[in-house]
């Protein structure tokens, strides 16, 4: 079961040499408290951890990795409709966020962008070899059972080759994918005051004791408009943010069986998106007309099957993605542009796990996957890869030793009207990590890991039209994580603490510079950046009978420097959406079924292009939400829950993206009705 | 304990990276000096004017907003300074916010800011020619507007080819090239004559794909430059001849830049990163070099100041970066130079 994280509370930078002060000192205060034998552990009636704790955060503190995850409670308190949002507020994570309805949401960690982050739902992870990144706003909270991050090595049982690969990754899991124990079903409507309305339906059937099926209907549709403040000559104006509607649906299944030694478990999701595109906010120009839609189909099969000692575990899948862009405004003979994109991709893997010498386990699986594009700028595009990992973990005691070897084999044919390119990659990546529990009574850690990762480039980047480079090498990246933790207990009193720091070496970095002029541009291997940093995190929790209270707080350090070239004016200067300080925390309280919640991400300021100035400057922004929850019990069979919050209460317009304002402050709420 | 002390140092270490940046300072007088137009980079809104002084030889960054309170918005294209009843002017084309801003010239306070849209669809101005009391802005729509100085109305919109991007006058005709450029692979390839008094487009003259810049000599003969296709069809330089208003000769001069110096196209050679220059009077091509650039990481233009018998090239650094402006003299000797903003475009000179 994973530790819980306590975080204290805390606001920017500007403290964080006092700060870790502060974390020291309550390290050496519980060190000496500690040294006194943990009997109240034993006596104490009270389970840590309890499938129903108001934590609002969860660091994973005995993973030998960064690693955190997000339980559907801890997402109801957030109060996020969406899988991006929900990550914002996971210490070291920097989402780029378009804003509105439909704006894409991507995540990137300790300045590793979205293409070294994976992003796996229910066990397989999603390809995209387009553009390299995976939108996070579709995957609404609705249905999921729980979201885990991990960097350097995925951290849970029957992950696929593909998984150990990525440098970040994210894995959703579904509440779809889940045997019921008995027939349950939920029925959930939101409505936000900036024109989002949500809709959604789960039903889960147990059929006997080995087979269970479930269906999930889910709808989110609005105006998605809102006002924000802006200057025009006069001086300071309202502006609404339009051409903003959505239109979105996604129906979901699945088919479990569960025998004596093994699981087998059926998906598919079928999601059709139609959206308007709010575009860029230009000074003075806010009209816009682009549209997109989306159409996407997912199948996908997974078997597990246990032996006395070992296992494996096998999956295949077909996924295919529509896009259509439109833009009506486009000043070229046709008066338009009208580019469609059709994406497939297949696979299937198998993954062998034994236990070796007692206390230690060995791994050894590959995946072959198969990906074709169909499009109006590059023509046919096909890529066949081969992922495959061997990975070694055991156990000596105080110390444990994780390591694991992953390679990629890929294979790109592209064809266009005239010529046929080939192109062939070939990469390994290697990973090791040691972890030390120094003292038997006590829950004080020590980890590190070590891992040498790489992105191949998308299609995007080496096929695309005139701005593709077909020489592009894979970006590659050195990564160094060191970090203690430690958690205590006394009473009714829990706290936790973790403090990891890291050096991120990226190489040959993928960059769109232009060559002769602002009309030609293209993909360089040029980019190198040292990042280093640290993340650090603290959980106090009270809980008794009556009242659960918890208090979190993170706070991460991010530098980040330009290494490319040391005559140009960018070196040496922090790389462009990269803040220095960022801070998120919550304070949660509990009584009986009322629970009341405020959260908080603060990031600091960040230059939108490399040169450090000021008309690159994006000012800091504070998000702070607050929620209130109640449920209410009718009859034995239903419960109804709501929650209702206010988010960006201090109502400012801030902007992740440069030129992409937020929406001020706003007000949801949310009504589920369960049914079990 | 030795890993939060190396910690605790490193940060102390680190802090003035993250220092926030300094802010810009307003100038206040601009009437000697140069204003730098700034295009900025698409979509991020950061187009701007900045101001190097004679008196001190100071940069003044980010001008227009200090003086204004507002940033001048997205792709600033072409500005032009012109005189009215004894003011100094300048109108500048903004392209992506397809506004038109009008300044005083010594001040940089606004005086008037002209929305050019078609209902809701921007027309997207490019290049500016002021005669008298009219402007005249060719926008990336297809369209001339007209705009009047003195009341700040756009007082006819007159219909010319494709994605126009270069214009010239030559006596009472104003010409206008259509590039075609967003239509890639298929360019336009004409040029468009307006009289000046009735507003209308008398002549159409077939030259070359994706035309832009038009430079006029004392002979009132045109040369155009053609951009090609950016792959199999080359630049080149054709002569529009004064009298039969036709195409007279193409010239195959390889070049990306050009500039006119009295009766001299000054042109850039990639080939010897060097600026040479083509006699318009006699046509030749004198293929001696006149300024070594190679030590320029990306010449994007250049702009010769006649008040100041100076020469401008602008070195764009990456072209997300702040562009380098440096001074020669017509024998091709350095003067001096100054760092502008991002994507250095134009100058105009307050003396």
């Amino acid at each position: 079961m994973p530790q819980r994280l306590r975080d204290t509370n805390t606001s920017s930078g500007i403290y964080r040499a006092y700060m870790l002060c502060v974390f020291v000192t309550m390290w050496l205060i519980s060190l000496s408290a500690f040294s006194q034998t943990d009997t109240t552990r034993k006596i104490n009636p009270i389970l840590i951890f309890t499938e129903k704790d108001s934590f609002s955060r969860i660091s994973v503190v005995n993973s030998p990795v960064p690693h955190f995850v997000l339980e559907d409670e801890t997402l109801r308190q957030l109060a996020v409709r969406d899988v991006g949002s929900a990550m914002r507020f996971i210490p070291g994570v920097q989402l780029k966020d378009y804003g509105g309805i439909g704006g894409i949401k991507t995540v990137s960690f300790r300045s590793l962008g979205a293409n070294h982050t994976g992003v796996m739902i229910d066990g397989i992870k999603i390809p995209n070899v387009q553009s390299g990144a995976v939108n996070l706003n579709p995957v609404e909270v609705f249905g999921i059972s729980s979201i885990a991050f991990t960097s350097g090595q995925v951290e849970e049982n029957n992950a696929p080759a593909t998984a150990y690969l990525s440098g970040n990754l994210i894995s959703v899991k579904s509440l779809l994918a889940q045997q019921p124990e008995k027939l349950n079903a939920q029925i959930y409507s939101c409505v936000n005051s900036l024109s989002v309305f949500e809709e959604g339906f789960l039903v889960r059937v147990p059929a006997g004791e080995k087979l269970f099926f479930g269906f999930q209907g889910f709808t989110r549709f609005g105006e998605g408009d809102y006002v924000f403040q802006s200057n025009n000559q006069d001086g300071p104006v309202e502006l609404r943010r339009e051409n903003s509607r959505l239109m979105s649906f996604k129906f979901q299944g699945a088919a479990g069986l569960r025998l004596m030694n093994s699981q087998t478990l059926f998906r598919f999701s079928f999601y059709n998106n139609e959206q308007e595109l709010p575009g860029a906010m230009i000074l003075y120009n806010p009209y816009n007309d682009q549209k997109l839609w989306n159409e996407d189909l997912n199948v996908s099969l997974t078997h597990q099957h246990y032996f006395q000692h070992w296992k494996f575990n096998m999956h295949a899948f077909y996924q295919s993605a529509f896009l259509r862009y439109y833009d009506p405004d486009y000043l070229n003979l046709q008066g338009y542009i009208d580019n469609t994109y059709l994406q497939q991709n297949a696979g299937a893997g198998l993954i062998f796990s034994r236990m070796i010498f007692k206390e230690g386990m060995m791994q050894l699986g590959s995946d072959f996957l198969f990906s074709d594009l169909k499009s109006s700028g590059i023509g046919v595009t096909i890529r066949y890869e081969n992922n495959s990992v061997i990975a070694l973990k055991h156990d000596f005691g105080k110390l444990k030793l994780e390591t694991n070897l992953t390679s990629q084999v890929v294979y790109d044919v592209v064809q266009n009207e005239d010529s046929t390119t080939v192109r062939n990659f070939f990469e390994l990546s290697p990973f090791a990590s040691l972890s030390w529990k120094p003292f038997e009574q006590s829950p004080f850690r020590v980890r590190s890991f070590y891992k040498r990762t790489f992105a191949l480039p998308t299609f995007n980047d080496l096929y695309y039209n005139l701005i593709g480079n077909t020489h592009l090498k894979p970006e590659k990246a050195h990564l160094f994580n060191a970090g203690i933790s430690y958690s205590h207990r006394i009473k009714k009193w829990y706290s936790e603490f973790s403090l990891d720091g890291f050096y991120n070496v990226i190489q040959d970095k993928i960059i769109a510079i232009p060559t002769k002029d602002l009309f030609n541009w293209s993909m360089q291997n040029i980019g190198e950046v040292h990042a280093y940093g640290y993340d650090a995190g603290l959980l106090i929790n009270y809980e008794s009978k009556i009242w659960k209270f918890t208090v979190n707080g993170s706070y991460s350090y991010n530098l980040s420097l330009d290494k490319s070239d040391s005559e140009s004016t960018t070196f040496d200067k922090q790389i462009p959406y990269t803040p220095f300080h960022n801070a998120s925390g919550g304070i949660i309280l509990v009584r009986k079924d009322f629970t009341v919640s405020s959260n908080f991400i603060y990031t600091g300021f960040r230059y939108s292009l490399n040169e450090n100035v000021w008309s690159n400057y994006l000012e800091p922004f504070t998000d702070w939400s607050f929620s209130v929850s109640k449920d209410f019990k009718i009859g034995k069979k239903f419960v109804v829950e709501t929650t209702a919050a206010a988010l960006n209460v201090l109502n400012k317009n801030y902007q992740v993206i440069r030129s992409f304002p937020m929406p001020g402050r706003h007000y949801q709420l949310k009504l589920k009705i369960v049914i079990q | 304990m030795r890993f939060v002390f190396f910690i605790v140092i490193f940060s102390l270490v680190a802090c003035h990276k993250d220092d926030p940046p300094v802010a810009p300072l307003a100038a206040g007088e601009y009437s000697n000096g140069l204003v730098v137009l700034n295009e900025g980079l698409f979509q991020q809104n950061n187009s701007s004017l900045c101001f190097y002084s004679f008196a001190d030889q100071q940069v003044y960054t980010q001008s227009f907003f200090a003086e204004n309170g507002r940033g001048l918005g997205d792709t600033a294209n072409d500005f032009e300074k012109y005189t009215l009843d004894g003011i100094d002017y300048i109108i500048i084309a903004v392209d992506i916010s397809s506004q038109i801003e009008i300044v005083e010239a010594n001040t940089l306070k606004s005086i008037a800011q002209i929305p050019l849209f078609d209902g809701t669809t921007p027309r997207e101005p490019r290049r500016i020619v002021v005669n008298g009391y009219a402007a005249y802005v060719c926008s990336f729509d297809g369209t001339v507007s007209v705009i009047d100085l003195t009341t700040y109305e756009v007082v006819k919109t007159i219909s010319v080819g494709a994605n126009p991007d270069g214009m010239v006058q030559v006596g009472n005709e104003l010409y206008v090239s259509n590039s075609g450029g967003l239509n890639f692979p298929v360019y336009d390839s004409t040029v468009s004559v307006i009289d000046m008094t009735t507003r209308e487009v008398v002549h159409t003259i077939e030259t070359r794909i994706n035309c832009t810049e038009m430079i006029v000599d004392s002979q009132n003969d045109i040369y155009i430059f053609s951009n090609g296709n950016y792959s199999d069809v080359d630049p080149a330089i054709l002569k529009i001849d004064a009298n039969t208003k036709e195409v007279s000769t193409e010239f195959t001069i390889n070049t990306s830049v050009i500039e006119k110096v009295s009766d001299w196209i000054y042109y850039y050679d990639s080939s010897d990163e060097s600026i040479k220059r083509f006699d318009m009077i006699n046509d030749t091509n004198e293929s001696t070099e006149i300024i070594d650039l190679s030590a320029f990481n990306d010449f994007s233009g250049m702009q010769y100041v006649a008040e100041l018998n100076t020469l401008f090239c602008y070195d764009a650094n990456g072209y997300v970066n702040a562009s380098a402006v440096r001074a020669y003299n017509l024998s091709g000797e350095y003067q001096y130079e100054f760092t502008a903003e991002m994507n250095a475009k134009k100058i105009i000179c307050n003396e």
